[in-house]
C-alpha cells in the first residue's frame, strides 16, 4: 500500500475520527479549564489516572480472568482515581494549608509513582504483560476501535451540549467567582461539572494520547486561540479546531509510522500550532506588533509637516 | 450596644458579628445598622476588616457567630435586591470578554440558566454603560481600559442588577478624578432615589463630602452614625492608633 492507501484505509480513518473527537473535546473543555486558571488539574487528573487504571486491571484480572482487559472498566479505573487525586489536592490544599502549585506537584506525582509501582506487578502476571497497561502512559493512537470511537463521539457531543448551555454560567465563574456566588449560583456544582468534564477527557485520551501528555491537549490549544481572539465563543471554536488538527496531525503520523509514540507527536503538532499562532495571530501576535511599533516609529521620526 | 430590635426599616444590618480568619480575628462583636436610603462610608485602616465586613455580610466568607439582615430578611430571602461591586484587583483583567459583555453579567440571574444573552439585555446594558459615561468603550477588551474606566464598568454592572443595596469595596481606589466624580454622582442619584450603599473608602479628607454616614472600624466597631458624629479626633485616634498624622 502506498501512503495514501494507507491513510485512507477503514483502520486508519477510524483511528483519525477518535483523534479528531479527543482534540474537539479538550480544546472546548481547556478553553475553561484556562479560563478557570487550573492549567495543572489536568496535569493532576491525568496522572492520577495511572494507579486507578492498574488497580481496575487486577480486580477485572482476579473477576474475570479469561477476558482478558477491558477498556470500559479500566477508564471507570482511571476515573475513580482522577477524582480521588483531585479530592486528595482540594483536601491538602484547605487542611494543610499548603500553597497551591505545592500541592499539585506532590499528588501528581505521588499517584503516578503509585500508578507505576502498580504497573510492574501487572507486568509481572502473565495476563498483564500483554495487557498493553504501557500504552496508557505514552498513548497508542493505532489502538481505536469502533466502540472508542462511539465513546469519544459521546463525550465531544456531550461537551458541546454542556458547554453551550453552561457558557454564561461557567464564564461567569471564571471571572467573578464572587459575583457568581452573590447572584446564588451554585459554585460547586457548577466547578463539578467542569472538572468531571476534564476527567472525561482525560480518561477518554489516555488510550490515544496518554496520561502524560493529555494534558497538552487540554492548554496548549486554548492558548494558542487566545493570540487570535478576545471573545469566549471564537475562543472555545478556534480552540476546538486548533485540539482537532493537532490530534488528527498525530493520527496520521501513527498511521504512516507504527511504532511512533502518537500522544508525543499530537503535542509536537500542538506546539507547532502554537509558535505559528504566537508569530501570526490576528490578535496579539508578535508579527501584528512589530509592525505597530514600527508605524509608530516611523510616524515618530517623520512628524507630519502640516 | 444592644441589637436585639428588629431591623425592617434598614437595609443591612449586623447582630454581634464575629470573623476569624484561622486562628486571628478580624472583626470582633460588630453590630451595626444601615437606615435605607443613606450612603454609608465604611472606614479604618488597612486590616481593620472593611472588606471582610462586606464578605461576611454576603456569605463569601463564613462568620463565627452573629449574623446579617438584609432589610430585615436573611441574604437568600432578598435575591436580586442586594448588588456586588468587588475590588477591582479581585479579576483576572486579560479574561476574553468586552466592557458590554462584563456588564450583561448582572443581568444574568434576570436572564435566567442556559439562556443567552439577548438584543434587549445589551440594550439595557448599554444604557447602564451610558449612564457612567462607558458608552463609547462598549466592545473594548476589559484589559484595554484604564483603572477609572475598569472600575466604572463594575459600577455599570451593578446598576443594570436594579439593587436596593449596594455594597462596594473600594470603588475608589486608583481612579481618575472624572471616575470619581461619575461614580460619586451616580451613588447620590441612587440614593436620591431611596437606595442604600455602603461603600468601602479611604480618602478621609472626603468622607464628609460624599457621605451621610459613617462606619469606622478597626478589628471592632469604633463609632457608627452620622459623618459629623464620628470623624472626631477621638474617635479617629482610637481607630488609627495615632498613626494617622494629616487631618485638616
Amino acid at each position: 500500500m502506498n501512503k495514501l492507501e494507507v491513510i485512507f484505509a477503514y483502520n486508519t480513518l477510524i483511528v483519525l475520527a477518535g483523534t479528531m473527537l479527543l482534540g474537539i473535546a479538550a480544546g472546548i473543555t481547556g478553553t475553561f479549564l484556562m479560563l478557570r486558571r487550573r492549567a495543572l488539574a489536568g496535569d493532576v487528573i491525568g496522572h492520577a489516572a495511572l494507579p486507578g487504571v492498574a488497580i481496575a486491571f487486577l480486580i477485572y484480572a482476579s473477576i474475570a480472568p479469561e477476558a482478558g482487559k477491558s477498556l470500559p472498566v479500566m477508564l471507570l479505573g482511571g476515573s475513580v482515581a482522577s477524582a480521588c487525586g483531585m479530592l486528595a489536592a482540594l483536601w491538602l490544599r484547605n487542611v494543610g494549608r499548603l500553597p497551591e502549585d505545592a500541592v499539585m506537584a506532590i499528588i501528581l506525582s505521588t499517584f503516578f509513582g503509585a500508578g507505576v509501582v502498580l504497573l510492574s506487578i501487572v507486568q509481572a502476571s502473565p495476563t498483564g504483560a500483554q495487557a498493553g497497561l504501557r500504552d496508557f502512559i505514552f498513548g497508542q493512537a493505532a489502538a481505536i476501535r469502533i466502540s472508542d470511537v462511539t465513546l469519544l463521539a459521546s463525550i465531544t457531543i456531550g461537551t458541546i451540549l454542556i458547554s453551550n448551555l453552561l457558557i454564561k454560567e461557567w464564564a461567569l465563574m471564571c471571572f467573578d467567582e464572587g459575583l457568581a456566588r452573590v447572584l446564588g449560583y451554585p459554585i460547586r456544582t457548577l466547578d463539578f461539572l467542569l472538572m468531571a468534564l476534564v476527567v472525561a477527557v482525560c480518561v477518554a485520551g489516555m488510550q490515544a494520547v496518554g496520561l502524560l501528555l493529555i494534558v497538552a491537549l487540554l492548554i496548549i490549544p486554548p492558548t494558542a486561540s487566545r493570540f487570535w481572539s478576545d471573545s469566549i465563543g471564537p475562543n472555545l471554536c478556534l480552540s476546538a479546531v486548533f485540539g482537532a488538527v493537532s490530534a488528527t496531525a498525530g493520527g496520521i503520523a501513527s498511521a504512516l509510522v507504527p511504532k511512533l509514540s502518537t500522544g508525543a507527536i499530537i503535542v509536537v503538532a500542538a506546539a507547532v500550532v502554537l509558535i505559528f499562532s504566537i508569530l501570526l495571530g490576528s490578535k496579539h501576535g508578535l508579527l501584528l506588533r512589530w509592525r505597530a511599533r514600527r508605524t509608530m516609529r516611523d510616524a515618530a521620526r517623520n512628524p507630519p509637516t502640516a | 450596644m444592644k441589637s436585639n430590635r428588629s431591623a425592617g426599616d434598614s437595609a443591612l444590618a449586623a447582630f454581634e458579628v464575629t470573623v476569624a480568619y484561622r486562628n486571628t480575628p478580624v472583626l470582633t462583636d460588630l453590630s451595626f445598622q444601615a437606615p435605607a436610603g443613606t450612603l454609608t462610608a465604611i472606614v479604618g485602616p488597612n486590616g481593620a476588616g472593611k472588606s471582610t465586613l462586606i464578605k461576611t455580610a454576603l456569605g463569601l466568607v463564613q462568620p463565627l457567630t452573629g449574623h446579617f439582615e438584609f432589610f430585615g430578611k436573611e441574604f437568600r430571602e432578598v435575591d436580586g435586591r442586594v448588588s456586588y461591586v468587588p475590588q477591582r484587583t479581585s479579576v483576572d483583567w486579560d479574561f476574553p470578554v468586552t466592557s458590554l459583555d462584563v456588564v450583561c453579567m448582572g443581568l444574568y440571574r434576570k436572564i435566567g440558566w442556559f439562556r443567552p444573552v439577548r438584543a434587549r439585555h445589551r440594550k439595557r446594558a448599554m444604557e447602564a454603560l451610558a449612564e457612567v459615561g462607558m458608552q463609547d468603550f462598549a466592545k473594548r477588551q476589559i484589559s484595554q481600559l484604564s483603572g477609572g474606566q475598569q472600575q466604572r464598568v463594575f459600577l455599570a454592572r451593578a446598576l443594570v442588577q436594579d439593587a436596593e443595596l449596594f455594597l462596594m469595596d473600594e470603588p475608589l481606589a486608583g481612579v481618575d478624578v472624572a471616575t470619581e466624580k461619575t461614580i460619586i454622582s451616580t451613588l447620590h442619584r441612587l440614593r436620591d432615589q431611596g437606595r442604600t450603599a455602603m461603600v468601602v473608602h479611604h480618602d478621609l479628607d472626603t468622607v464628609s463630602e460624599y457621605f451621610d454616614r459613617v462606619l469606622l472600624l478597626n478589628r471592632k466597631l469604633i463609632a457608627e452614625g452620622a459623618v459629623e458624629d464620628v470623624m472626631t479626633p477621638d474617635y479617629l485616634k482610637q481607630a488609627y492608633s495615632g498613626k494617622l498624622l494629616i487631618l485638616s
